[in-house]
């Protein structure tokens, strides 16, 4: 799938996001006040930018 | 692992025997957790031996459990030899069943993969017309058992708890009142996946809570992610999918408060947890315990690998020698320790029991933050093991201030442990 499809809210990947975890390869970075999101830990000091894109792309089945 | 889910694996693990004669495969299961480690003791009682473990961290490699060692799953491919569609299986009790499904077919791996546990309803790897008509029905599902409670309590704020764990109820309620505060929140209706998870929200205050099955509220919470109903909040650290704070813990250590206080909640660092209202009810039977000569030891956890048999053995008879009376915390039908009678205690209750034993020893569970304001000794025993799939060990973050934590050890006894006692 296509990067610009999913960053699309209105398309069927972000539509079928909400209704069910289809794949482990989409992480989506929001500030939805229905749920947390790694963006509180930037806003309360606890990560910086930095430290959000390392995270982001840490990937856990490669030794980093 | 709790009863219900223990015996749904035990249901499926008879269905799988049934079906596939596990005697004749190699056995491997996916991911070094507990309920992972429950089921090598289940198949052992079958008279079946697990040829090993897989597991992505490196820090898990190379542990090995009745004969069984941790690898990587990439070892599979070997391990099994050929005709694995005959000759081998995969059994997984974990939560990422779905994304250990794919890892172990992108490696290669063609022979039966089996989940034991339904832990997950959120997770399908598929895009399939017929998965989507599937989670369709359960979406609609949510929203209808969502209706069901607007028309029981009226227009109000849902706070939904995925989880069934008291530690991490605990701590999001000693940071609920700041973060309704904050958001406006004044009308919150707590729903949550088991009766004891009430009694932890009542603990802070009289809030109305509904209880759901689990399933039940898996597709409530997933209508309110599909919908995108702005009078809802879920209020955990890594479930459902949706959440990923998670993620920071790969590059850095945070602790559990913390999580809660600033990811799950964005409240400022050092914002002060509330002390639970209702957290001092007396014991009715406090005058079992003898005042300031029991100790209170809590051995059982279920999502924590157990602490050897023999640590907790010597602890009581150390005690016992020294004049103390030896009470073990069970609920339901859980054995005391020998040599110590059984307290089944009402959570709301507990801190008074501590206070009068003078002593606490317990497994890191979440019984451990209900107590974590009793006034009296406090030691949290961490199994050795990693948080979640990260490198941070348990007492990285779960150490919690008030208590002696401290962390277990290859070929620890009690009176190492004992040495190790600040007091």
């Amino acid at each position: 799938m296509k990067l610009m499809e999913i960053c699309n809210t209105n398309s069927n990947y972000m539509k079928y996001y909400r209704l069910y975890e289809y794949t482990d390869n989409i992480c989506v970075l929001e500030d939805n006040p229905l749920y947390p999101g790694l963006l509180n830990y930037v806003k309360t000091g606890l990560l910086t930018r930095e430290e959000l894109i390392d995270a982001l792309e840490y990937n856990k089945d490669v030794e980093q | 692992m709790d009863k219900k889910l223990f015996s749904e694996m035990e249901n499926n693990l008879r269905n799988i025997i049934e079906e596939t004669g596990l005697s004749d495969r190699k056995i491997f299961l996916f991911g070094h957790c507990a309920a992972t480690l429950e089921l090598t003791d289940l198949l052992e009682d079958e008279g079946l031996s697990v040829t090993a473990i897989l597991d992505n961290s490196s820090e898990k490699q190379g542990l090995v459990y009745k004969g069984a060692e941790v690898v990587a799953p990439d070892k599979i491919i070997d391990l099994a030899g050929t005709d694995p569609e005959n000759n081998s299986i995969v059994l997984i009790t974990s939560r990422f069943y779905a994304s250990m499904q794919k890892q172990l077919r992108e490696l290669g791996y063609t022979g039966p993969i089996r989940k034991l546990i339904d832990y997950n309803t959120y997770a399908e790897y598929s895009l399939s017309e017929e998965t989507i008509k599937r989670m369709t029905a359960r979406e609609k599902h949510g929203e209808d058992l969502t209706k069901e409670l607007i028309l029981k309590h009226g227009h109000v704020f849902k706070v939904f708890c995925p989880f069934n764990a008291l530690g991490d109820i605990y701590i999001m309620m000693s940071y609920w009142n700041s973060f309704a505060k904050m958001r406006e929140i004044d009308n919150p209706v707590f729903c949550v996946s088991g009766r004891v998870l009430a009694d932890i929200i009542h603990m802070f205050g009289d809030y109305p809570v509904e209880v759901y099955e689990q399933k039940e509220l898996d597709s409530m919470i997933q209508a309110a992610i599909y919908t995108q109903d702005k009078d809802s909040y879920i209020a955990h650290q890594d479930r459902p999918y949706v959440i990923n704070l998670h993620r920071a813990l790969y590059i850095k250590k945070i602790p559990f408060e913390q999580i809660y206080c600033c990811g799950v909640f964005g409240l400022p660092v050092g914002t002060v947890p509330e002390i639970p209202k209702y957290g001092r009810k007396e014991y009715k039977y406090l005058d079992r315990i003898e005042e300031g000569k029991s100790v209170i030891f809590s051995p059982y956890a279920k999502s924590v690998t157990a602490i050897d048999a023999g640590i907790w053995k010597d602890a009581v008879s150390y005690y016992s020698g020294e004049g103390f009376k030896c009470f073990t915390n069970v609920v339901v039908d859980e054995a005391p320790l020998e040599g110590t009678e059984a307290l089944d205690v009402p959570l709301p209750e507990m801190i008074s029991v501590l206070e009068k034993a003078g002593t606490f020893i317990g497994i890191r569970s979440g019984l451990c933050d209900v107590v974590r304001t009793a006034n009296c000794k406090k030691i949290a025993l961490y199994p050795d093991y990693n948080y979640c799939d990260t490198k941070w060990k348990a007492i990285d973050i779960y150490s919690i201030d008030g208590f002696e934590n401290i962390a277990l050890e290859d070929g620890d006894t009690w009176e190492k442990i004992r040495k190790r006692i600040q007091w």
